[in-house]
């Protein structure tokens, strides 16, 4: 299932059109950063992949398979989910954030603390961390646990809903290295959504740019970068090289 | 063991709902096995083995009557669970007739008229057990008294007047007439008394305490009274004599169901004609004016009476304040087992329709706005009295804390968990028991905790239906105005409520992250 592929999704919500006719296909094994403004529709565009959210019209297709509504926790656990805010349950510790799903999923003790172990050391964090809880940490910890949880289960599709807007810019530039580091062990097929243009050509192949609810521009970062379609586009990529 | 540990609060939870219920079965087992065995060795004869259940209503006559009989029986060997204070003779009568208890002291008139519905005012203890045979119930023969209404004044003013009967009264159109508010208005009080003897005058109400205190102090002159009643004694008043016959008649005897052994039967008709109403009076007034324990008095009047002497155990506060100590757990804890089970689950099931959460909620909140008393009196006909009535009136007290903070602590958890919990693959069953239910665990916990302090306050009332525990002793002092008594019930419930709270607070701690009862989410 490392196929995502979308065609002609709607969405309104109360009236408001969120999404209009989106027709998308994510690239395997690499990275699609989905870029826009607030209120542009990418974090919808997201949960309509898994399910959180149902579009009013249109086909998700998984692997060539439509998605199946009436499956979803077992979709869902081939699908890494990191968030804003990462989104740790506050009650379990570290190390038991990281590998609830496996252990649900009756992974045995020594693969679940092996696996869990490898994923650490990856995003650099220590086991000192395994005990304790996600108030504990600073935020750029806590943004690398729920990657860590994100990727537990091997997922061959992550989605990534704005994961480092809220760092600082310091520990931003750091995760941003270890992520890139990981695609490259770990390659799999991963939608980030994030609003800074400068992030999507740092850590993305593919660039989607969505305005409105509609895409306005999509194709290899590169090629969006040397020609881009309009104005908006520009403006985007005006704004990301003040920031390099 | 990681899975382990962070199931570990809502197992806890868990196990106490579940603890409690095979506790509420085994106890609901064991008394009605106690009940059924008591009654079957009833049949057989012989007394050592026999337990007789004794009730008695809540006014000190009614305990001082019910003591003696209990005195009387173990003195014969019997042994015997007393059922004191019940709420009125409905309660008993109840009690009686569903075989929770063997015997009570019941008055003529209150049996034909109240119980029985016949048609009065004089009843023989005949014509009343031609009607209680179709129940397997029995009168015996009278103790000899009757506590009827009669009209009391004081000694020397009587004297003075040389006034001896009701039927003189109308010659004394200057006496002041005060009734209490229920003679007033009673058929069978003021205006049929007025009517039989053509008193006249226009008698004012007043509380039936007070009156004595009036008449005392002059006042007043007259008042209505009870014929055996006490106080008479400590205001030196007399009662005048109906001599047209117009009070119905309430001479007081064992009422019994027809299994009881005939030696128990037999002992109790021993009593018949040795109490006349003098004889009541004083000793009533022991209890109300020299403060003895019924216990005493009792033991007093048998061994006057030469039936022997009981041992009076020092001792039986302390006993008796432990059963009730007991007694007011179980019912507290089985009621606060169940609720919790039903307020959990009906929370988890109904937490995500914003519209039936609304209408469980208020539904459960009209529950509460029964008044506690009003609500175990309903459970009488639906589950007659005892632990059970008591046990389902405090479940419904104790459901809405719970089930209010349930759905509250699962509706109100951060949003961006709950969608994190679902987006990593978990199912509807395992999003609330990894995530939403520990969540919610201290807010739950607290719901729990109203619910128990509610429900160890509430089950004081629970005396007043049966059903013991701690409410007994407060009852007890209430019908005789004995603060004593009443601190009795009053402290160690005080004191359970504090543990109780001590308790929870403990459980909490460990359970409960200390960073969870912050309330501190990760940034």
């Amino acid at each position: 299932m490392t196929s995502v592929d979308l065609t002609h999704i709607s969405k309104t919500y109360g009236g408001d059109r969120v999404l209009t006719d989106i027709s998308l296909s994510l690239p395997e094994n690499q990275v699609t950063a989905l870029v826009g403004e607030s209120g542009s529709g990418k974090s919808t565009l997201l949960q309509i992949i898994n399910g959180l959210v149902k579009p009013d019209s249109g086909q998700i297709r998984l692997g060539g398979k439509l998605l199946d509504y009436d499956n979803l926790p077992e979709i869902r656990r081939n699908m890494g989910y990191a968030v804003q805010g990462a989104g740790l349950f506050p009650h379990l510790t570290i190390e038991q954030n990281v590998t609830l799903v496996a252990s649900l999923n009756g992974w045995p003790q020594d693969q679940q603390a092996e696996r869990y172990q490898y994923l650490i050391s990856l995003l650099e964090l220590t086991d000192e961390f395994s005990n304790r809880y996600p108030h504990s940490l600073s935020g750029g910890q806590q943004q690398r646990v729920s990657l860590c949880r994100a990727m537990m289960l091997n997922p061959s599709l992550m989605l990534l809903d704005e994961p480092f807007s809220a760092l600082d810019p310091i520990t931003r530039m750091t995760i941003h290295e270890e992520f890139s580091r990981l695609s490259e062990v770990e390659p799999r097929t991963i939608m980030l959504v994030t609003h800074d243009m400068s992030e999507a050509i740092k850590l993305a192949k593919y660039i989607v740019i969505l305005k409105g609810g509609e895409i306005v521009q999509q194709g290899e970062a590169e090629d969006v970068q040397s020609s881009p379609e309009d104005d908006y586009v520009q403006k985007l990529l005006k704004m990301a090289g003040g920031f390099r | 063991m990681r899975n382990l540990l962070h199931t570990v609060p809502l197992l806890i939870v868990v196990l106490l709902l579940f603890v409690s219920t095979p506790i509420a079965a085994a106890t609901t087992l064991g008394t009605t096995l106690g009940t059924t065995l008591g009654t079957t060795s009833a049949k057989d004869d012989s007394s050592s083995e026999t337990t007789i259940t004794v009730a008695s209503k809540n006014f000190g006559e009614s305990y001082l009557l019910s003591e003696i009989m209990a005195q009387l029986l173990e003195l014969n060997g019997y042994r015997v669970d007393r059922r004191f204070g019940l709420g009125g003779s409905l309660v008993c009568y109840e009690a009686l007739a569903s075989g929770e208890v063997d015997v009570y002291a019941e008055y003529t008139g209150t049996l034909g008229q109240a119980i029985l519905k016949l048609q009065g005012p004089k009843f023989s203890t005949e014509s009343l057990n031609e009607s209680l045979a179709p129940e397997k119930l029995l009168m015996l023969n009278s103790f000899g008294f009757n506590n009827t209404y009669a009209i009391a004044l004081q000694h020397a003013v009587a004297k003075q007047r040389n006034l001896t009967k009701v039927s003189q009264l109308s010659e004394h159109s200057d006496l002041v007439l005060a009734f209490s508010l229920e003679f007033l208005n009673r058929e069978d009080g003021w205006p049929g008394l007025n009517e039989t003897y053509k008193i006249g005058g226009e008698p004012s109400g007043i509380e039936h305490g007070l009156a004595y205190q009036a008449i005392e102090q002059g006042k007043i002159d007259v008042t209505d009274a009870y014929s055996t009643d006490g106080d008479l004694e400590r205001y030196k008043l007399i009662t005048l004599d109906d001599d047209k016959g117009y009070f119905p008649q309430y001479f007081a005897s064992p009422l019994v169901r027809q299994d009881l052994p005939k030696k128990a039967r037999d002992l109790l008709n021993q009593l018949a004609d040795r109490i006349d109403d003098e004889m009541m009076r004083s000793l009533n007034a022991e209890v109300v004016i020299e403060n003895k324990s019924f216990a005493q008095v009792a033991q007093g009047f048998l061994e006057r009476q030469g039936f022997g002497t009981s041992i009076v155990n020092e001792n039986a506060m302390w006993h008796k304040l432990f059963d009730n100590v007991i007694t007011h757990l179980q019912l507290t804890l089985i009621a606060l087992g169940l609720g919790c089970v039903f307020g959990l689950l009906i929370g988890v099931l109904v937490f995500r329709s914003r519209g039936l959460s609304r209408m469980v909620v208020y539904i459960a909140g009209l529950m509460q706005t029964v008044p506690s008393i009003a609500l175990l009196a309903l459970m009488i006909p639906l589950f007659g009295i005892g632990m059970l009535p008591a046990i389902v009136a405090l479940f419904l007290y104790s459901i809405l804390p719970i089930l209010r903070n349930t759905i509250t602590a699962l509706v109100t958890i951060d949003p961006l968990l709950k969608r994190v919990a679902d987006a990593i693959g978990l199912t509807p069953m395992q999003q609330l028991r990894h995530v939403l239910l520990p969540l919610a665990m201290p807010n739950i916990l607290s719901g729990i905790k109203t619910a128990a302090v509610i429900s160890i306050g509430t089950a004081t009332l629970a005396a007043f239906i049966g059903a013991g525990g701690l409410g007994e002793p407060i009852v007890t002092g209430l019908a005789l105005n004995d603060t004593n008594l009443i601190l009795q019930g009053a402290i160690p419930a005080a004191v359970l409520a504090i543990l109780v709270e001590l308790f929870f607070e403990g459980l909490e701690r460990l359970v409960v992250k200390p960073h969870m009862l912050k309330g501190r989410l990760p940034e």
